[in-house]
């Protein structure tokens, strides 16, 4: 199934919004909060998270909060949080409908 | 330190093939110093192992320096820019690196600036291309529409230089179109989550004789076209031993050439010359153009007195076309173009088909204005001599001659 279809998060864009959720963060921090959260399930190359909290910025879904030397912290928005929110909601509609199926 | 030149086997947007065949240039101990769109360099510092990924440039001119932290972090190192700065190409001897991009879908993201840039070129090459068929179509509609019975030596002018350069033409806008289309279809396939798949570059014979033939190729055409203007030059009529008429042969009087009576003169310098051709049609023709006058002055003006001298003396001008044609059977509609071709426009023309012993064909062409320009086509097999001529002489009385220069030409 196509990420369009999917809807418009992908699973590493997902963990990325969501390590946001209690502090804000930099990119190290992101990558290890994905790794630890995901038991290294979800690996998020270097170029896939420079990717996405560019995209996320362009879409005003993060932004920046603090620039220390090439130390960058970025925090989530109003935007951001309903992005997750309505994945979130997507993904427990998904689950929903497997139980009602019997799984 | 030495610098190893290769041939670069991958298109312009082949991403895989040509991390592919960086990643096999350094298990044989290469690292690329530069990568170009035809060749690349390379130095002997090549660690096998060593991994290359691509990213597209957009419109930076250098990756920004978190960017380049983030991934230095990670295991990753800057290479250049290759392919004239339309990717920054980075690599890692590290096999615990992560792989740099672990979501296709981001990945596909990463190239929207370039893939957006790729449709734009497409869009601009078909443009130009439709744009130069257009004007090739009109350029050959127009003359059979402006001048119908022309029409067949269109096949002699079509078929030469320009059916290569034609072919030529489809070539490059297959392979651009291939090349825009690799690309795209990669943009498309990480958009919807399939990644990006590793693969060696195996080129296929075909693939190996273009590129062998490549060069050899464009000599050969940049060779034609010199050897086309070349022999499009007039040469001087006696450095030419082929078979043809001369009006010497044709005319009952002593004749001579204007060079001779008045000099040296810049309008009479190509009086008497050849000018030759090449198609496919017929890989050797030519015309042959001679204007000679009387040694004496005569009493009355001559109708085809010399520009520039006295006009009281005989002139007479020949103009023979040989054809040696490689499909006979186009015999006939070639030499009625070309005695078409050589109609004067004040003139009116009728032609009289006739049979000649060991001839296929015989057209004797009158005008109705006067009795001084005359013409005929002769033919056997693919062979064909067409005559335009101007003087005092009756053309069908000389079918012998003109008929032992067919035989003898080929």
């Amino acid at each position: 199934m196509g990420a369009k279809e999917r809807g418009a998060l992908t699973e590493p864009m997902f963990y990325v919004l969501m390590s946001f959720l209690r502090r804000d963060m930099c990119g190290t921090e992101i990558t290890e909060f994905v790794q630890d959260k995901t038991g290294g399930r979800v690996s998020l190359g270097p170029g896939t998270l420079y990717t996405i909290l560019g995209k996320f910025q362009d879409e005003k879904m993060i932004e920046e909060v603090e620039v220390s030397g090439r130390r960058r912290t970025y925090r989530i928005t109003g935007k951001g949080r309903a992005a997750l929110t309505d994945e979130v909601e997507r993904l427990r509609a998904c689950l929903t409908h497997a139980e009602e199926e019997g799984l | 330190m030495k610098t190893v030149w290769k041939v670069t086997p991958v298109p312009l947007y082949d991403l895989a093939g040509l991390e592919g065949w960086l990643e096999e240039m350094a298990c044989r101990g290469l690292f690329p110093n530069w990568v170009g769109g035809s060749f690349s360099s390379f130095s002997p510092a090549g660690k096998p192992g060593t991994r290359f990924r691509l990213e597209g440039a957009g419109e930076r001119e250098q990756p920004e320096a978190d960017r380049l932290e983030l991934y230095r972090a990670s295991g990753w190192e800057y290479v250049d820019s290759v392919f004239l700065k339309l990717y920054f190409l980075y690599y890692t001897a590290d096999p615990a690196a992560p792989e740099l991009h672990t979501d296709p879908v981001t990945q596909g993201y990463s190239l929207n600036a370039l893939a957006r840039e790729v449709k734009k070129q497409r869009r601009s090459y078909q443009v130009s291309r439709w744009l130069v068929l257009a004007i090739l179509a009109l350029g050959i509609v127009l003359p059979l529409v402006l001048r119908p019975r022309r029409a067949a030596l269109l096949l002699l002018d079509y078929t030469g230089l320009m059916l290569f350069l034609l072919i030529g033409f489809f070539l490059g806008w297959r392979s651009s179109e291939r090349t825009f289309r690799l690309l795209l279809d990669l943009h498309r396939r990480l958009e919807n989550g399939i990644p990006l798949e590793p693969r060696a570059v195996r080129l296929t014979r075909w693939q190996r004789f273009q590129r062998l033939m490549a060069i050899p190729l464009v000599l050969l055409v940049a060779g034609a076209l010199i050897a086309g203007r070349w022999m499009k030059q007039p040469l001087p009529l006696g450095d030419f031993s082929r078979p043809h008429v001369t009006l010497e042969e044709l005319e009952r009087e002593p004749l001579t050439d204007f060079m001779e009576i008045y000099g040296p003169h810049s309008r009479h310098e190509e009086d008497n010359a050849v000018i030759r051709g090449f198609s496919l049609l017929s890989p050797v023709y030519y015309t042959v153009t001679q204007s000679m006058y009387g040694l004496e002055e005569g009493t009355m003006p001559g109708a085809l007195s010399p520009l520039g001298g006295p006009e009281y003396r005989y002139a007479c001008h020949l103009e023979g076309s040989y054809y040696h044609l490689a499909v006979p059977a186009l015999a006939k509609s070639i030499a009625r173009a070309r005695l078409a071709d050589l109609e004067a426009v004040n003139l009116t023309w009728t032609y009289e088909e006739r049979t000649y012993p060991g001839l296929d064909f015989v057209i004797l062409g009158r005008n109705s204005q006067d009795d001084i320009w005359q013409s005929a086509a002769l033919g056997l097999g693919g062979r064909v001599a067409v005559f335009h001529y101007g003087g005092q002489e009756r053309l069908e009385e000389h079918l012998p001659l003109l008929a032992g220069v067919v035989h003898s030409f080929s």
